[in-house]
């Protein structure tokens, strides 16, 4: 029996199309690379820069959050920024840690937000209570992230590191 | 054979005196334990009134109920005075982030650390008063207050070597929606906080103690009536009074 040629142009396409879906759903998969050499307060002034806000922000002193928890050895380079206005609890950092810390450094993050939000008094600024219980944390290689935040600043905020440290 | 007996007279009187002394050793013991460490006492004894003179050299650092020192009117200038330091919020909780955050630096309008400041104004005296806020975080991880406060007077004292500290007694609360914790149990755990103070100012040189709460409990410990505002918290006009008045007649040396 002769085969049957265009059937066989058909069958083809199928396949070279199911490769090709196949393969672009691969690479959606794959882990994203992050830049390993970015300054935490060059990353912190451009998420400033992209938030576009009037708010004035202030690095903290580097122990600001050593009543928190020690820093880590591992931890190679950091920032802490917060409002200037004490009306507004605003703060984000961001943490550079040397390779296979930064699961470690995110939990001690979201430990101290837990604490944080906890212990303070909610009848003090009660309408920037939700930034403190929507704090969050997020790795990026070897960078890690937290904001308290409002959305969608917070959003942004995360979105800039992202672009900011992908390869 | 007769046996003398006492008369239960004698026992009812000698009964009474022990009784009272020994509410006396444990009274100085209690009012040692918040003052003493390693047997120095920080806290400023009585002293001759040193008037308003005295207030004005110093500069208050605190949570609401100090800033509330302005918002009574009762130090120079009123309501405009220049002696305490706040931010907007015009509360501050004792965190290990103290040290970074700002106060409106009073005769610039400038947003400083409470260390900048400390520095540019070089007070002869900075009272402090911390221990409310937080409360109950403190009573659970009582180190971390130490902790807080030291990292905040060592800061204070690198900026300014000559200023004298002065840290005062947490206030006493009444029943109030601010806790969701009942006064007696908050009033408890303030004494406890207060009973750190002392190892606190071991670490330090010219850091005293200004028990000032005292000057407002009433015979239940809890915050007198008379001298709190609907809240149970804050603090009224004549509570601020009797509070200055405490620190003028118990001066440093």
């Amino acid at each position: 029996m002769k085969k049957n040629p265009r059937a066989k142009s058909c069958y083809n396409s199928a396949w070279i199309s199911f490769l090709f879906i196949f393969l672009s759903l691969l690479s959606g998969c794959q882990k994203k690379s992050y830049a390993d050499d970015r300054s935490a307060h060059e990353l912190a002034n451009m998420a400033i820069s992209d938030l576009h806000t009037q708010m004035l922000y202030l690095e903290a002193e580097p122990d600001v959050l050593d009543g928190y928890f020690q820093m880590p050895h591992f931890v190679t380079d950091s920032t802490v920024r917060f409002s200037a206005d004490g009306n507004d609890l605003d703060e984000f950092g961001i943490f550079h840690v040397k390779d296979g810390n930064p699961e470690e450094m995110a939990t001690l993050l979201r430990d101290y937000l837990s604490s944080f939000y906890e212990t303070y008094n909610a009848n003090y600024l009660p309408e920037e209570i939700p930034k403190l219980r929507d704090a969050e944390v997020r790795v990026f290689g070897n960078y890690v992230a937290y904001a308290m935040l409002a959305e969608p600043y917070r959003t942004q905020f995360f979105q800039c590191i992202d672009h900011a440290l992908q390869i | 054979m007769k046996i003398k007996q006492k008369s239960p007279f004698f026992f009812a009187p000698m009964r009474t005196l022990v009784g009272l002394l020994t509410l006396c050793l444990f009274i100085s013991s209690a009012h040692a334990a918040i003052t003493e460490q390693n047997g120095q006492n920080y806290l400023l004894a009585l002293s001759d009134d040193r008037g308003m003179a005295y207030i004005d050299s110093m500069i208050f650092f605190g949570e609401s109920t100090t800033t509330h020192l302005k918002a009574r009117g009762v130090l120079g200038g009123g309501t405009a005075t220049q002696q305490v330091w706040h931010d907007e919020s015009g509360t501050r909780t004792l965190t290990s982030k103290i040290t970074s955050e700002l106060i409106i630096y009073p005769p610039t309008g400038e947003h400083l650390t409470v260390t900048e400041a400390c520095r540019r104004e070089r007070p002869a005296c900075l009272v402090l008063s911390f221990g409310l806020n937080g409360i109950l975080s403190f009573a659970k991880d009582p180190e971390q207050y130490v902790f807080c406060y030291n990292k905040l007077i060592d800061a204070v004292q690198e900026a300014a070597p000559d200023t004298s500290i002065i840290l005062q007694t947490v206030y006493p609360v009444r029943e109030n929606n601010v806790f969701k914790t009942d006064a007696a149990t908050l009033n408890r755990h303030i004494e406890e906080i207060n009973r750190l103070l002392p190892t606190i100012c071991a670490t330090h040189e010219n850091v005293y103690i200004a028990d000032t709460a005292s000057v407002l409990r009433d015979a239940d410990g809890a915050l007198a009536a008379e001298y709190a505002t609907e809240d149970g918290i804050h603090l009224t006009a004549a509570a601020y009074q009797n509070i200055l008045y405490y620190l003028r007649t118990h001066a440093k040396r």
